[in-house]
């Protein structure tokens, strides 16, 4: 019986182990490499929630000075200049004035950056108006004025 | 004593994972539970690194105040003394300039590359915007914005600021 055992074939200790290990080093890899794709992309409900509210709070936006062109000339708009002080490049994709939704092409402002945005409408003077700017992170910074 | 035996041989006939199969799935369980945890705690340790960064942003922002005070207008060349009255340092890094005159030119000056920085009390003193010249039929308002995104507005209407020094 122990004549038996000791003739039978097999790996050596050390090269064994040596396998396991590397057995052990490349599905720890293919783990991580599969693991950072996942959650690179879309991830869970509760991560995606930590994200997306992280992202918002990054997110930062003021609304500076509006300004209209004189309304009897013919090419009147409105000017509004935002500015982003926050730590993210946000991307303005809706402006609502006084309830409804203004025709807006979607642009970005970018971090420290002041940009004047022209917008194909004029409102009247000496009446309070209320101006929302949504970003494609759904905040909303919206400010009263008066011209 | 057969009858001892009999059972033994039961207990090993049994069907089932073998226990290498059940200590690899086992491993697998507490690797994919303990992954878990380290992304919700990932992602939450960093939800609330980005809510502290909001608070004290808007703490500092709400601490910004300066004072402007007409300098002089000699050769039209309008100069400002700005003074921080704030507990913050504040950096101003854009000029937004609303021409009232005419048909109301707005023209933004970005001075990113050479900005104002001021720590409290510290006054920056015949401070000239870049291209402005003053006549007394000058009608513009004019907009610092800080780094922080607040705005300052001051008013220049015939050679005057508005609003006046307050002290």
């Amino acid at each position: 019986m122990i004549s038996m055992r000791r003739t039978r074939r097999g790996v050596s200790e050390v090269v064994a182990t040596l396998a396991l290990v590397a057995i052990t080093l490349a599905a720890m890899a293919i783990y991580v490499q599969a693991f950072n794709t996942y959650f690179a992309g879309e991830t869970g409900l509760l991560t995606g929630i930590f994200r997306m509210g992280s992202e918002q709070n990054y997110e930062r936006l003021s609304i500076i000075y509006v300004f209209q062109n004189d309304t009897r000339l013919g090419d009147a708009h409105l000017y509004v200049s935002v500015y982003n002080y926050g730590a993210r490049n946000a991307t303005i994709v809706k402006i609502v004035l006084d309830a409804s939704t203004l025709e807006y092409s979607p642009s970005m402002v970018r971090t420290g950056e002041l940009v004047v945005l022209k917008l194909n409408q004029t409102v009247s003077v000496n009446t309070v108006h209320v101006i929302s700017i949504i970003t494609d992170r759904n905040n909303v910074i919206s400010t009263q004025f008066r011209l | 004593m057969p009858c001892l035996r009999s059972k033994y041989a039961l207990r090993h006939q049994s069907k089932g994972i073998t226990n290498v199969l059940g200590a690899i799935l086992f491993v697998l369980a507490i690797v994919a539970l303990t992954s878990i945890i380290a992304v919700v705690s990932i992602e939450y340790g960093g939800y609330v690194r980005s809510a502290d960064y909001l608070s004290t942003v808007e703490r500092e922002r709400s601490q910004e105040e300066l004072l402007f005070t007409h300098a002089s207008d000699i050769d039209g060349q309008l100069k400002l003394n700005i003074t921080n009255i704030g507990s913050e340092t504040i950096t101003l890094n854009s000029i937004l300039v609303h021409n009232k005159s005419g048909t109301g030119a707005i023209e933004v000056t970005n001075m990113a590359a050479l900005p104002i920085t001021l720590n409290p009390g510290m006054v920056q003193v015949n401070y000239r915007i870049p291209g402005m010249i003053v006549t007394p039929a000058t009608n513009c308002t004019i907009v610092f914005v800080s780094s922080r995104g607040n705005s300052f507005i001051i008013v220049i209407q015939g050679l005057e600021i508005y609003p006046p020094n307050p002290y």
